[in-house]
């Protein structure tokens, strides 16, 4: 016979014969009855112990039932009160401080790689080679992204000549248009977008050196403009 | 005593194990260990230290099978006792686990399928040292693999091996004997 099945049937027949062995040797212990008067468990004892297992069973219980009316009760008393203290201007106020200061910090991208990945010229490096008689620099600021030059007028402060020099080729200029003259000159190999109101003497200008854009805005000249752009080195 | 034993315990069906084996084979443990030692407080000792054994290894019992709970109670009491007797007497009970590798198997099934050779295996069981009965019955009776066998009676998974093996070969051994000789 196969050697396998051989074992296997060996296996079933001592099984069976273990079981049959003991179930002989467990008629032959004595009755609990005959066991209790040597071996006793007080009724106390067992009381005791049937207990306690009662007992960690109903204390989980009513932990569990009870936990979960506190929670319900404590969240719908914490809302009453946010909503109660929810009408004060000031707290809404302070609630609407904390969530836009909280936007701020967590929704801000800045796209620092996307800028560094092109080899850009750097914003610092433009000169100014022209400026207006009487205007004086007062301001020189830069973020390494854009930098902002401001003139103001000797005799009159209220006359500015502002510099947007900004390091991104796809940025966004904007104009207002609807007092100023729309037109595009060309001149020294560059395109110039200039917008002008001769009767006020002010407008602005806008081009371009490959990924450096020139935003030039203030009271003097179109041809004071033109030149401050044809300077620009 | 109590409330640690079911300190040892986490479900309410593990404690209603343990509240179900103990009121109900504690007095038997008692008896069996009693049958080996003498001293009360050994026996009380003993029983302690069956119950905690048990209740480590709840997981293996199926207290809805009575024959199998009270022969897994007895088994493990048996098994405390001649443990504690070694240990105090220390006195190593011979074994004989240098197996030979004879071949016993082949005409094994003829020898047994016959009501003469179960007797004699039923007799040699009776006479099979408690060393061997303790891991064959938890292997045969409720169906503990070495590795559970092992667990429960705190032996190396590879020394559950060899006494399931010997005590096998022991009862064939005492077929082919009786076949030979009867």
């Amino acid at each position: 016979m196969d050697k396998f099945l051989n074992e296997e049937l060996f296996e079933v027949v001592l099984e069976k014969a273990f079981i049959e062995h003991e179930k002989d040797m467990l008629k032959s212990y004595p009755a609990d009855d005959e066991l209790e008067s040597e071996y006793p468990i007080s009724k106390k004892e067992i009381r005791r112990f049937k207990n306690i297992v009662k007992e960690k069973e109903y204390g989980k219980k009513l932990i569990r039932v009870y936990f979960d009316r506190v929670a319900v009760v404590i969240l719908c008393i914490i809302s009453l009160f946010f909503a109660l203290i929810m009408t004060s201007s000031e707290v809404r106020a302070a609630v609407e401080n904390v969530i836009l200061k909280w936007y701020d910090k967590y929704t801000e991208f800045v796209f620092t790689e996307e800028l560094t990945r092109f080899d850009y010229e750097k914003v610092e490096d433009v000169e100014i080679g022209y400026i207006p008689e009487k205007y004086k620099l007062e301001t020189d600021t830069s973020d390494g992204v854009s930098r902002d030059i401001f003139y103001i007028n000797i005799d009159n402060p209220d006359l500015f000549l502002f510099i947007e020099i900004i390091k991104d080729s796809n940025a966004q200029i904007d104009f207002d248009n609807e007092y100023f003259d729309y037109e595009k000159i060309h001149t020294n190999s560059l395109d110039l977008w200039v917008m002008y109101d001769e009767e006020e003497g002010n407008g602005g200008i806008v081009t371009s050196y490959n990924s450096i854009i020139i935003k030039i805005t203030g009271y003097v000249s179109k041809e004071d403009l033109i030149r401050i752009v044809e300077d620009i080195k | 005593m109590l409330s640690f034993y079911l300190s040892l315990v986490e479900t309410q069906s593990d404690k209603e194990k343990v509240e179900f084996i103990y009121l109900n084979y504690y007095k038997l443990m008692s008896y069996v260990i009693n049958q080996y030692v003498s001293n009360k407080d050994d026996v009380s000792d003993l029983v302690h230290d069956s119950m905690v054994k048990i209740i480590y290894n709840i997981d293996k019992v199926d207290v809805n099978d009575e024959f199998r709970t009270r022969s897994f109670c007895t088994t493990v009491a048996k098994h405390k006792a001649i443990d504690f007797l070694r240990k105090k007497e220390r006195h190593n009970i011979p074994l004989d686990e240098n197996l030979d590798n004879k071949n016993y198997s082949e005409d094994i099934l003829d020898i047994v399928i016959n009501e003469e050779s179960y007797g004699i295996i039923l007799k040699t069981i009776d006479n099979l040292s408690d060393t061997y009965q303790a891991v064959c019955k938890l292997k045969y009776i409720n169906g503990l693999k070495e590795r559970e066998i092992a667990e429960v009676l705190d032996l190396p998974a590879k020394t559950v091996n060899l006494r399931i093996f010997r005590g096998k070969q022991i009862l064939r051994e005492a077929l082919i004997k009786e076949q030979l000789h009867g």
